[in-house]
């Protein structure tokens, strides 16, 4: 019985591998069982073939996906530094656009603010390309969030810190260069990962206004080929397939940064 | 070296951390503020150093009144060196990469010099095998010499202790404070808080015993040790002596 729980620390070193190995598998299959079961209550008709044909749509629509988020990532990194700085401003009506802004974008669906700037803002700044309205939207929404895990970081470094600083006679710019910013960043990077794997998911939203992503793709294939599943199962792996690795890795530096300090 | 503090107060809310502090001394090359905690010792040393202003009163240090204004203080700090309890290296830097910071950043040093200042000041302190350390992978002692090297780097007029010794066991405590002590026996100028009476009574050459935010007695370490004048110096020195 003893296999199916963790070891504690101070337990002989069993098989580890094997054991958790195991045990991931009866999960996995319990859960798909009741996923299966589910399908087989609706009596559905799979029609994996016809759906197959399309292997390219879904990967230049994953290709577009992935490829949006990372300019996304670069861009809402910038948008979120400069929110937090401004945030942390003492000139108060920067201070307030900062905060303004973060309260609203955190305060208000992804859809809404797609469906705002693109059918109002853009159009009244006269952009067209639909690519680059997604980048800009996204970064905005992302950005704001990126702003609180950098303020979160900042305020993690210790006052003892700033003191030292201000001992050694740093100027409050070196010391945001040399001291803050660099643990700031250091402290930051889990949550970014994290973040990083929410804007995979979120640029989803993205199809509404036609981008041809990984979502968008995937529905058009559905219509094509009347099928109202299949789609979607590729379309939940290939997310995955990129959210899990992120996920992970945000894992592993936050261990890193444990251990480190 | 002169130090001469005229009626300094500072109140955090509504408690009185300095109550018209004043304190003449003249001539010390070390000098130790002993007293009970919360007297008002490190509040008083944040003051002297730069780290805080009064809200009224003033400080001269060989004559030069400390500004009041923090862009001119500044100035001040970068030439004076501080030392804190808990050392506040930067957890991010190497040892040796935390005393050439304000050397290259603050002194206009080039990399090169400070490089050699830096690891000359660490073979002072027995720190050559660890220059290249994190603060992290540093004993607490270790850690404090660093702290002392980072503050000496510069060559500061004097150099400000806040309590070196007090987050240190037995062994580190004595590691730190001959390092203090060989930087006395070099003419260094030092202000210390402490609560190393045997420390204070060897290696200060004045001491000055702080209760309730003011200088309650000022003396030659001889005198103050062995003949306290007033009844709460001597009833302090009775008990922190007693074991």
């Amino acid at each position: 019985m003893s296999f199916f729980f963790e070891d504690s620390p101070s337990s002989p070193s069993s098989p580890k591998q094997a054991k958790h190995f195991v045990s991931f598998g009866c999960a996995f299959l319990f859960l798909s069982f009741f996923v299966f079961l589910a399908f087989t209550a609706i009596d559905y008709n799979w029609n994996w073939s016809s759906v197959f044909q399309y292997k390219k749509k879904f990967i230049d629509g994953w290709l577009i996906s992935v490829g949006i988020s990372f300019v996304t990532l670069f861009f809402s990194l910038i948008v979120g530094f400069l929110a937090a700085m401004g945030k942390r401003s003492t000139l108060l009506p920067i201070k307030y656009v900062a905060s303004i802004y973060i309260e609203l974008v955190r305060g208000t669906p992804l859809l809404v603010q797609i469906y705002l700037f693109y059918y109002v803002i853009a159009d009244a700044a006269g952009v067209d390309n639909r690519y680059v309205m997604g980048v800009v939207i996204m970064s905005l929404f992302s950005g704001a969030y990126i702003a609180e895990i950098f303020r979160a970081g900042i305020e993690s470094v210790g006052k003892s810190q700033l003191l030292s600083a201000k001992a050694i006679g740093l100027s409050s710019k070196q010391t945001y260069r040399f001291v803050i910013i660099p643990q700031a960043l250091r402290n930051s990077l889990p949550a970014l990962a994290g973040q990083f794997a929410n804007l995979i998911k979120d640029s989803s939203l993205l199809s509404t206004i036609a981008i041809r992503e990984f979502t968008l793709n995937a529905q058009e294939v559905n219509s094509i080929t009347y099928s109202s599943f299949e789609s979607y199962f590729p379309l939940a792996i290939g997310y995955l397939a990129i959210t899990l690795p992120v996920m992970q890795l945000s894992r592993v530096i936050e261990n890193k940064i444990r251990f480190e300090t | 070296m002169n130090l001469a503090v005229n009626k300094i107060t500072k109140r955090y809310g509504d408690q009185r951390a300095l109550d018209g502090f004043t304190l003449q001394a003249n001539d010390f090359s070390c000098l130790a503020f002993i007293g009970p905690s919360g007297g008002g010792k490190s509040t008083a040393l944040r003051h002297l150093c730069g780290l805080e202003i009064p809200d009224s009163g003033e400080i001269r240090l060989n004559d030069s009144i400390l500004p009041a204004q923090e862009n001119e203080l500044l100035n001040f700090r970068k030439s004076i060196g501080i030392v804190f309890q808990s050392y506040n290296l930067f957890p991010h830097f190497t040892a040796l990469e935390n005393v050439t910071l304000p050397l290259v950043q603050v002194h206009a040093m080039d990399a090169k010099n400070a490089n050699s200042r830096a690891m000359e000041l660490l073979g002072r302190f027995g720190l050559s095998n660890h220059a290249n350390k994190r603060p992290a992978e540093l004993s607490g002692g270790q850690s404090q010499r660093v702290a002392i090297a980072r503050a000496l780097a510069p060559d500061p007029s004097i150099l400000f202790l806040d309590e070196p010794t007090s987050a240190l066991d037995p062994e580190m405590t004595a590691e730190v404070l001959e390092a203090i002590e060989s930087l006395v026996a070099d003419g260094k100028k030092i202000v210390l808080v402490t609560h190393e009476m045997g420390f204070a009574q060897k290696a200060a050459d004045q001491v000055a015993f702080i209760a309730n935010g003011k200088v309650i007695e000022h003396s030659t370490s001889t005198d103050l040790f062995n003949r306290p004048q007033s009844q709460t110096c001597e009833k302090f020195l009775s008990r922190v002596l007693k074991y």
